[in-house]
């Protein structure tokens, strides 16, 4: 046996990690270089995805001087992310410390929602109303402060584009490009908790798959229901990504057919349905998928809300008559349910209040998790009633008696962790207090809380349908707080209070070390 | 049969080069060797699941770890087993620390499922031609380290001073 | 020919005592050092201390081919062990494995195990045939005879 006194890392690995003290070329990549190469790394895509819209420019080759808005942001985003980028390439990835993950998500956004801001900007918004335009469509609220049927079609689709990307996931369209050792735990910060597939990569393109698929169907079901090529693409990425731009100011009454807003409301529907379940109906059938708790409140709620809303209406005098209540009433409850924000009215403006009340209850309930729907998410919302039935359950049964609630979710019964209840709970909480924080902003201008609830809860879950408090000449107060609401319900809350922490964490170490020079 | 004082290399099931096993890779418990290797396979772009029969012990997994997951009762339950996508694994890794357990998990992959590659986890080495017997490898941690041990000291395989 | 009880717990120990009124030649393996005591104080057999899943302690007891093996072990996948090991290193051609979950009856047999035993499928057997009193009382009875 060699005995010439070598270490034992001169003979190789005896069970260590990967070479411990051996590193890459230029050391280990954690801490702030991590955070810069993965922003670079996404900004560098948001470069590319600034550059889609100009697909539609051989149709309508009189808006190619429209170019240059979207090819100076794309080749700054691209190469400024490239060169951040790079400096990830062949290096050896560190461990992220806690809340890094959200760290880097909340950068993301609000790069993309900068740098997308530019291509309005150059067009001749001001800024405030460009970035309030851009967070927006990636946050799929679509409130508008554009003016549809003037708007060239360059940014028409380039609306359509945000939204899309905006409501599957920045982090989503990333980890189903590059495959990386952090991809878990980005992806899951984002917000997709269910996994679909056991490979991180695959389920990312599964999910962008299903949405393309639904895309194309939808297409095609609008413009068999009579619109033009444009305006059914432009809708159907809207109806599935539960966005809401359209490429009229009517908005979906400018079509006034109802076959477009029967597809429609299938399409919104679909949008709002939790990717987990699209995928549970496709591959083990149909009694899995009806038997969901996810599903059974998602219907509920739908069902509820429709005939609470139509009944107003048409009580009210509002509604002429009953199929125009019914229309009407169907038609805006899905939207506002589903979080999508499409309308078939001008504004809510002079809707019986109890409509107004159903309907923002509908919005503080949202969408199905994992969809690109806002609100609270009828998983949550789900579980949050059954956490009341089954406290007043424990308050008459015996101390004795043993139980283990279980609920059936994605074919499989399950039962719900302490943690995760905990977790539910205080997220319908903090999303309450976001929402009258918000709300109290609306009323400092004069508006009624009923009016300033509906508007914020609105924005908070990304539906975009409105009372006419966001619109071209709100004040930069308004439009900022709004802003700022879509972008805490996109997020979904957590990922934005963390970063936030840990930038007062910073903020206050780099005090304490300035104050003891 | 053997004697049990075996101290050459175990002689492993399968002869020549092995090809890669295709399809879901199934780890069953969560122990630091399962789960470390869990985390490596998946991180590596392969379909893992996990099974054990403890929640904590899931902790154990990275935060790199793509694949599912599964917490059942009975990690000997051939229907529990079942459920989690055993049956059409294409390879099983029984690394629980009872190797009575991993013995029945890997007769059953292997002779009732026929799943292609099947290993096993013992502390004792003199189990291992209940398993090898059968075509189903075998890793022996004890037993590696062991001999690990005699090169990093200077022993030989005798323990007897080179 | 002998037959060899491999156990700890009552079961076991009744089945050992039931085996050696019929005049059978029993040897028990025991666990635990207390069990075997227990044993060895009650009944006027061979009495061997150690686990049964491991080879030492069985090329101790001297299986023959001709034995037959009742594991009765704490759980199935011991009791498959100990009866893998009887039949692969020993040659031993009856193996007996009493397990607790009903399901593993068919997947022993099919893995080599020459009969399996679920104590649970028993009892819901007996308790489903008891669909009226008489017939509780009647099964009943019958146990106790």
């Amino acid at each position: 046996m060699a005995s010439e006194g070598a270490s034992p890392a001169g003979r190789g690995r005896h069970g260590g990690r990967g070479g411990c003290g051996r590193d890459g070329q230029e050391g280990l990549l954690d801490g702030h270089d991590l955070t810069v190469g993965y922003v670079g790394t996404m900004t560098a895509l948001v470069g590319m995805i600034i550059l889609v819209p100009l697909a539609v420019l051989p149709f309508y080759p009189e808006e190619a001087r429209w170019a240059p808005c979207f090819l100076v942001p794309s080749a700054l985003c691209v190469a400024i992310g490239g060169a951040f980028a790079s400096r990830m390439r062949h290096r050896r990835r560190g461990r992220m410390y806690a809340g890094q993950d959200a760290v880097v998500i909340v950068l993301t956004w609000l790069v993309a929602m900068n740098a997308c801001a530019v291509p309005f900007w150059l067009w001749g918004m001001d800024f405030t109303s460009a970035v309030f335009e851009t967070m927006s469509g990636l946050s799929t609220t679509t409130f508008t402060l554009i003016d549809a049927d003037s708007c060239p079609h360059v940014f028409l689709f380039f609306r359509s584009v945000l939204l899309f990307f905006g409501g599957i996931g920045l982090v989503l369209v990333m980890v189903s490009a590059v495959s990386d050792a952090h991809g878990m735990r980005l992806f899951s910060e984002a917000g997709h908790s269910d996994r679909l597939l056991p490979n991180l990569a695959r389920s990312a393109r599964l999910v962008l798959r299903v949405y393309l698929v639904y895309i194309a169907a939808g297409t095609a079901a609008l413009t068999i229901a009579g619109m033009g090529p444009f305006d059914a693409v432009n809708h159907a990425i809207g109806a599935l990504a539960t966005g809401g731009f359209s490429t009229r100011s009517g908005n979906i009454a400018a079509f006034g057919s109802p076959a477009v807003e029967t597809v429609m409301v299938a399409l919104m529907l679909l949008g709002g349905t939790n990717v987990a379940l699209h995928v549970t109906l496709l591959r083990r059938g149909w009694r899995p998928f009806a038997r969901d708790v996810e599903t059974r409140s998602y219907v509920a709620t739908v069902v509820v809300a429709c005939v609470l809303v139509t009944c107003a209406l048409l009580a009210s005098g509002w509604a002429p008559s009953v199929p125009d209540a019914v229309r009407i009433g169907v038609f805006q409850t899905v939207s506002a349910v589903t979080t999508t924000g499409y309308s078939t009215v001008p504004s809510l403006a002079g809707w019986p209040a109890m409509a107004c009340y159903v309907l923002m209850l509908g919005m503080v309930v949202g969408a199905g998790a994992n969809s690109t729907g806002g609100g609270i998410k009828q998983w949550r919302f789900a579980i949050i009633v059954r956490e009341l039935m089954w406290a007043m359950r424990d308050r008459v049964t015996h101390r004795r008696e043993v139980h283990v609630d279980k609920v059936e979710h994605l074919g499989a019964r399950k039962a719900i962790s302490a943690d995760e209840r905990k977790g539910i709970a205080v997220y319908a909480l903090g999303y309450l207090v976001a929402l009258l924080a918000g709300s109290f902003v609306y009323t400092c201008f004069g508006y009624p809380v009923g009016d300033s609830l509906l508007e914020f809860a609105s924005a908070l879950s990304t539906v975009g349908l409105g009372v006419g408090i966001n619109a071209p000449g709100a004040s930069p107060v308004i439009l900022w707080t709004t802003t700022f609401g879509m972008f805490l319900g996109r997020l979904e809350v957590v990922p934005v209070l963390v970063a936030f922490a840990h930038g007062c964490e910073r903020a206050r170490r780099k005090a304490r070390e300035l104050r003891g020079r | 049969m053997l004697d049990g004082q075996a101290t050459g290399p175990r002689s492993v099931a399968h002869e020549g080069p092995r090809p890669s096993p295709k399809g879901l890779v199934a780890i069953v418990g969560c122990t630091s060797l399962g789960a470390s290797f869990a985390t490596r396979l998946s991180a590596a772009g392969r379909d893992v699941c996990v099974v054990t029969d403890t929640e904590s012990a899931l902790n154990r997994l990275d935060h790199d770890f793509q694949g599912f997951t599964y917490v059942i009762d009975d990690l000997s339950n051939a229907g529990a087993l079942e459920s989690c996508g055993l049956a059409d694994a294409g390879a099983v890794f029984s690394l629980m620390l009872s190797d009575n357990a991993n013995i029945l998990v890997a007769h059953l992959a292997r002779r009732i499922w026929k799943v292609p590659v099947v290993v096993a986890r013992l502390a004792d080495a003199d189990k291992a031609d209940l398993l090898e017997d059968f075509g189903i490898d075998v890793i022996c941690p004890i037993e590696l380290c062991e001999r690990e041990l005699l090169e990093l000291s200077g022993f030989d395989e005798g323990g007897e001073l080179a | 020919m002998r037959v060899v009880v491999a156990g700890d717990d009552d079961q076991a120990f009744y089945l050992a005592g039931s085996l050696l009124e019929s005049d059978n030649e029993v040897t028990c393996v025991c666990r635990s050092p207390r069990r075997a005591r227990v044993f060895a104080n009650a009944y006027d057999a061979q009495v061997m201390e150690g686990d049964p899943t491991r080879r030492f302690v069985l090329d101790d007891v001297g299986l023959e081919p001709d034995d037959i093996f009742v594991a009765l072990l704490p759980s199935d996948a011991d009791g498959f062990v100990a009866c893998l090991l009887a039949h692969e290193a020993y040659g031993v051609k009856r193996t007996i494995c009493i397990v607790e979950n009903p399901r593993n009856v068919t997947l022993f047999e099919s893995l080599g195990i020459w009969r399996a035993l679920s104590s649970a499928y028993l009892l819901a057997h007996a308790i489903g045939q008891a669909s009226t009193p008489e017939d509780m009382t009647a099964i009943l009875q019958r146990h106790d005879g």
